[in-house]
């Protein structure tokens, strides 16, 4: 081993390393708390917990350059990893804190999983519904699917990353070959919402305007907006609509015999089994608007065989690699014969019940190691006792 | 619980000045006292004794559970209680509305009283009533983040204004007679005694008129079938407003198991009389109730009524399953475990200043001991009475978490007394028990609610409450319990306390490190738990919510501790100032992230938590000053002062 080798696993496992990398993750936690009061979870997640570097304002506008959670806590598991290969001597002394550390790595892998493999979302249903996919609450998509009695249901979708990067005046263009025709995107807003003009603008269709509106705190209140313009050789004035996040209708447009159904919505994915929302049930505290329970039975059906399922509060239905939780339901204000939908966060996550694990092992190994000193410092204490 | 619903009721309510009946009042004695402790009623979501219902609303009111009598007579909350029932004249004069700031009442038009912070009556405050709902209307528009503290304090007060006149005007409706105005209808024949009936007479008979002027509607000529049903809705109307602000507590069990509300005298007026299936409720209940009015000034007939209605309630209410734990609610207030916990434990800590003056006494230090246990095994009582009581664990609330951290701290310093017999621990355990005891009965005034609440649906899970939340709380308590050893490290070094003591300063060394070390498996079983908890409960391990950072921030404070003083980086003294910073630490997490109005465990805004923790974080960041200065000192100083900054 080099020296420059050796001096770099020196660095990397060292305990100033591993204070800073605490001491950095600490000030990130702080700030993102704080911070979150004015911008919401989302944004602040974004900025100070899922990045590698940012920029954070002290009072008085001084720009604080900080590594951003990612890269901290990455770097901190090396630590731990070196730490325990190349620093700690194997003792039996030492025991419960191999095994505490042997957690913590763990937990860091598992967070590391759960951060690049899951996916969620929720589904929401009225009762007497069904489905087979979930929505994402952050992601957006924008679909293109042939409708009508002689469509072959085929579908191109155009994911997020390829137009929420877009600038204001930027248009770009997205083409199947399946497809006759290309869809030009411009005009993308992050948030949004339709306003009617008196006059008719370049970027109005019908004498209605997409109008950006300021982030909401809360990303699920952001509704993104964006022109899209049907381009077909057969046709002089290409078609063009408004496509808005809120709206839950597509814009159905004509092309040669077929039509074809365009929607901005968020993110869906399949999953390979069906829910059908039986019955929602709540249940107040007495003489209050407080939720005693809340629980969805449905019917859950897969392979050709159907099974009854209760999902509420801290009792999910786990299946085929999906969680589904209940979440929340709707309307808030609804009368007794107003029907009621119940909405399930959906996860699916390889390391669904890995922190329970490491949880066991990091306790186990503090119990172990603390034990030891307890009883070290019994016996010095009692020693001292006899003395005096 | 919402406040907007208590606007639109004040308007019914506005103009109705009730001709309450006068009369002297009296003291209330023992037995009376004792049938409406133990009288079980319904609020916030469960069935609880009358005594605990009657103590709360005067804590909201009053901001402390006694009030002062006009006469100078001091008396605790159910006497006002009942004068509010039954002797509203008397208790309109009771100074025992408390008003924070003076700018609110002078706000309304009504002359204040001396000094900001005052106890007003309701006479004093009625002439500007209508102002004071008039100005509470208009600040309820506003966003509740965005109102000024006055007025949030006019709309505190409009509230508890609305809830003392939901009392004085509970009986309004048994101390009127119902007539039937109309000549020669069925509802004048029904009630055709020249006093007029009592409410539970008129429900009891009413559905009989309507039954009958639906089965002989033929015989009837549209005037004279106008005129019955006129009659008719004459006396419902009556009796309509004669119990439309009687409904301020929920006293009479529903005959029907499955309905789970409740009722209130005005639901009995509903209920019984809804057509076209009228629901005969428990009338007997309703008469003894309306009957107590009337014996107000006759105690023995008056509690020979009382014990009527008590019988019958407790019996409805053992039949529905409720009522098994409700004595039991009773015994726990009426002992007050947890205040003699706190006058005991304030005893304890100037027991424990005496034993500093007295080192040498064994006998006092093992009284020291003895005495410290007392109030510790009291608030381990009044604890799992309160656990018994609830079928919940110990912590489920905020106001819980201050008992269980004062607990576990009050245990941990016995357990390090009794070990190494210091004084240092007992010093550090007593100051915390009384700080612990005087926060908790601050909280429950500032609250002014049932500590005993119903829980939301997400909190229904005795397993999570049991294992994450008191790990979690118990790594709280011991960094709170670290801070407070060093803080007697620092200032002893600065008071050269036991100068020539270095064993002395070094065993505060190794608690407080002992101390982390024992909050650190805890803080991080528990921020884990509540990891799991999150991904059984909302499908994610982890979300950044302002709690769960707050627990982490504890975790990874004590890593770094530990890890410096590991490395050596940090001595004795070091390790204290960042113990005293961890304090700090915990004192956000515990209390600061609440207060941010985000996330999925916001228990809602407290006011004056940030001006209180501002405080706190000042007086620690001095004492952290402090000990700079001192290691700056025995840095100057020759190096046999500097080696009691060694590494224990």
């Amino acid at each position: 081993m080099t020296t420059i080798t050796k001096r770099a696993i020196q660095v990397i496992a060292s305990y100033w390393l591993c204070i800073l990398l605490l001491f950095l993750l600490f000030l990130l936690t702080l700030f993102g708390t704080l911070e979150q009061a004015e911008h919401g979870i989302y944004f602040v997640q974004q900025k100070y917990f899922n990045s590698f570097y940012l920029i954070h304002e002290l009072p008085g506008g001084i720009p604080l350059p900080l590594p951003g959670a990612y890269l901290v806590m990455g770097t901190l598991t090396l630590n731990l990893l070196f730490g325990a290969i190349f620093r700690s001597p194997l003792h039996w002394k030492r025991f419960g804190i191999l095994i505490a550390h042997g957690g913590i790595f763990v937990l860091a892998f598992s967070g590391f999983v759960t951060f690049h493999y899951s996916v969620s979302g929720h589904m929401k249903l009225y009762e007497g519904e069904s489905a087979r996919y979930f929505e994402s609450y952050y992601d957006w998509s924008i679909t293109v699917t042939e409708v009508g009695d002689n469509s072959q249901g085929r579908q191109f979708t155009i994911p997020g990353a390829d137009f929420e990067d877009m600038e204001p005046g930027e248009s770009r263009r997205f083409w199947a070959e399946e497809f006759p025709f290309e869809l030009e995107l411009s005009n993308y807003q992050k948030n949004s919402e339709p306003r009617k003009i008196e006059n008719t603008r370049p970027d109005s269709v019908d004498g209605i305007i997409l109008e950006s509106i300021p982030l909401a705190a809360e990303e699920e209140m952001n509704f993104r907006g964006i022109t899209a313009t049907l381009v077909n050789n057969a046709t002089q004035e290409p078609p063009k609509a408004l496509l808005w996040g809120a709206s839950r209708i597509p814009w159905t447009v004509p092309v040669g015999e077929q039509n074809y159904a365009i929607h901005l919505r968020h993110k869906r994915y399949s999953v390979p089994f069906t829910i059908t929302l039986d019955k929602f049930i709540r249940d107040m505290h007495p003489g209050t608007s407080m939720a005693a329970n809340f629980e969805s039975r449905v019917t859950l059906a897969e392979k050709g065989t159907e099974r009854n399922v209760e999902i509420k509060m801290n009792h999910p239905l786990r299946n085929a690699g999906y969680t589904l939780f209940q979440a929340s339901w709707g309307p808030q204000n609804a009368g007794p014969n107003t029907p009621l939908f119940s909405s399930f966060a959906v996860v699916r996550n390889p390391a669904d019940q890995w922190p329970k694990f490491a949880c066991y092992i990091i306790g186990l190994g503090m119990i172990v190691h603390f034990t030891q000193h307890l009883l070290k410092y019994l016996r010095a204490e009692t020693r001292r006792r006899s003395h005096v | 619980m919402s406040k907007h619903w208590i606007i639109p009721i004040c308007l019914v309510v506005v103009g109705i000045q009730a001709a309450w009946g006068g009369g002297p009042r009296k003291p209330w004695s023992e037995e009376t006292l004792e049938l409406f402790r133990t009288l079980p009623v319904q609020e916030g979501g469960r069935v609880k004794p009358l005594d605990t219902f009657a103590q709360f609303r005067l804590l909201k009111l009053n901001g402390k559970r006694t009030f002062t009598t006009p006469t100078g007579e001091r008396e605790s909350w159910m006497p006002w209680f009942l004068d509010c029932l039954f002797y509203p004249d008397a208790a309109v004069q009771y100074e025992c509305l408390i008003v924070d700031n003076s700018d609110v009442v002078a706000s309304i038009g009504v002359p204040t009283h001396q000094g900001r912070r005052s106890r007003y009556s309701y006479a004093e405050l009625q002439p500007g009533r209508e102002k004071l709902f008039e100005l509470a209307r208009e600040y309820m528009k506003i966003d509740s983040s965005q109102r000024t503290p006055l007025q949030r304090q006019i709309i505190d007060l409009a509230n508890n204004v609305f809830h003392f006149e939901q009392l004085i005007h509970f009986l309004d409706f048994s101390k009127k007679r119902y007539h039937a105005h109309e000549g020669d209808t069925l509802a004048s024949q029904a009630f055709s005694d020249p006093e007029g009936v009592p409410l539970s007479v008129l429900v009891q008979r009413a559905p009989d008129i309507v039954s009958k002027l639906e089965t002989t509607s033929a015989h009837f000529t549209a005037e004279s079938r106008k005129k019955e049903h006129g009659a008719l809705a004459d006396i419902l109307d009556q009796a309509a407003r004669g119990t439309a602000i009687s409904k301020g507590i929920h006293l009479f069990p529903p005959l029907d198991l499955r309905v789970k509300e409740w009722l209130t005298p005005m639901d009995m007026f509903v209920v019984g009389t809804r057509f076209p299936q009228p629901r005969q409720e428990r009338l007997e209940l309703l008469a003894s109730l309306e009957q107590l009015w009337g014996f107000r000034n006759d105690p023995i007939a008056f509690n020979l009524k009382l014990r009527e209605l008590n019988v019958g309630i407790t019996a409805a209410a053992k039949e529905r399953g409720e009522y098994k734990k409700l004595p039991l609610e009773v015994h726990f207030y009426k002992y007050k475990y947890l205040t003699y916990s706190q006058w005991l434990y304030a005893l304890s800590f100037l027991l424990v200043a005496i034993l500093w003056l007295r080192p040498e006494n064994k006998l006092l230090h093992g009284m020291t001991i003895a005495l410290f246990s007392v109030p510790t095994a009291l608030l381990i009582i009044g604890m799992v009475l309160r656990c018994i009581v609830r079928g919940r664990p110990p912590v489920s609330t905020l106001y819980e978490t201050i008992l269980f951290i004062t607990a576990i701290v009050a245990l941990c310093a016995l357990f390090m007394e009794i070990v190494n017999r210091r004084r240092i621990a007992l010093s550090a355990g007593a100051f915390l028990g009384v700080a612990g005891m005087f926060l908790a009965f601050r909280y429950e005034a500032k609250e002014g609610v049932d500590t005993m609440p119903a829980l939301i649906a997400v909190l229904d899970t005795n397993f999570w409450l049991a294992t994450h939340v008191t790990t979690v709380v118990a790594g709280y308590a011991a960094g709170l319990f670290a801070a407070a050893i060093s803080h007697v490290y620092i200032f002893g070094k600065l008071f050269r306390l036991k100068e020539d003591d270095a064993d002395f300063y070094e065993s505060m060394t190794r608690m407080s490190y002992g101390i982390i070390c024992f909050g650190l498996l805890f803080a991080t079983v528990g921020t884990i738990l509540g990891g799991v908890w999150a991904n059984d409960s909302w499908g994610r391990f982890w979300g950044w919510d302002p709690k769960e950072n707050g627990a982490l921030m504890i975790v990874l404070w004590m890593l770094i501790v530990l890890h410096a003083r590991l490395a050596e980086y940090i001595r004795d003294l070091g390790l204290h100032v960042m113990a005293v910073t961890l304090g700090m630490v915990v004192a956000f997490s515990w209390w600061g992230v609440n207060n941010l109005g985000v996330g999925l465990h916001s228990y809602g805004f407290i006011e004056g938590v940030w001006r209180n923790l501002t405080l706190f974080w000042l007086f620690e960041s001095f004492v952290v000053l402090l000990a700079l200065v001192l290691w700056y000192q025995n840095r100057q100083k020759s190096p046999d002062i500097a080696a009691c900054d060694k590494k224990s």
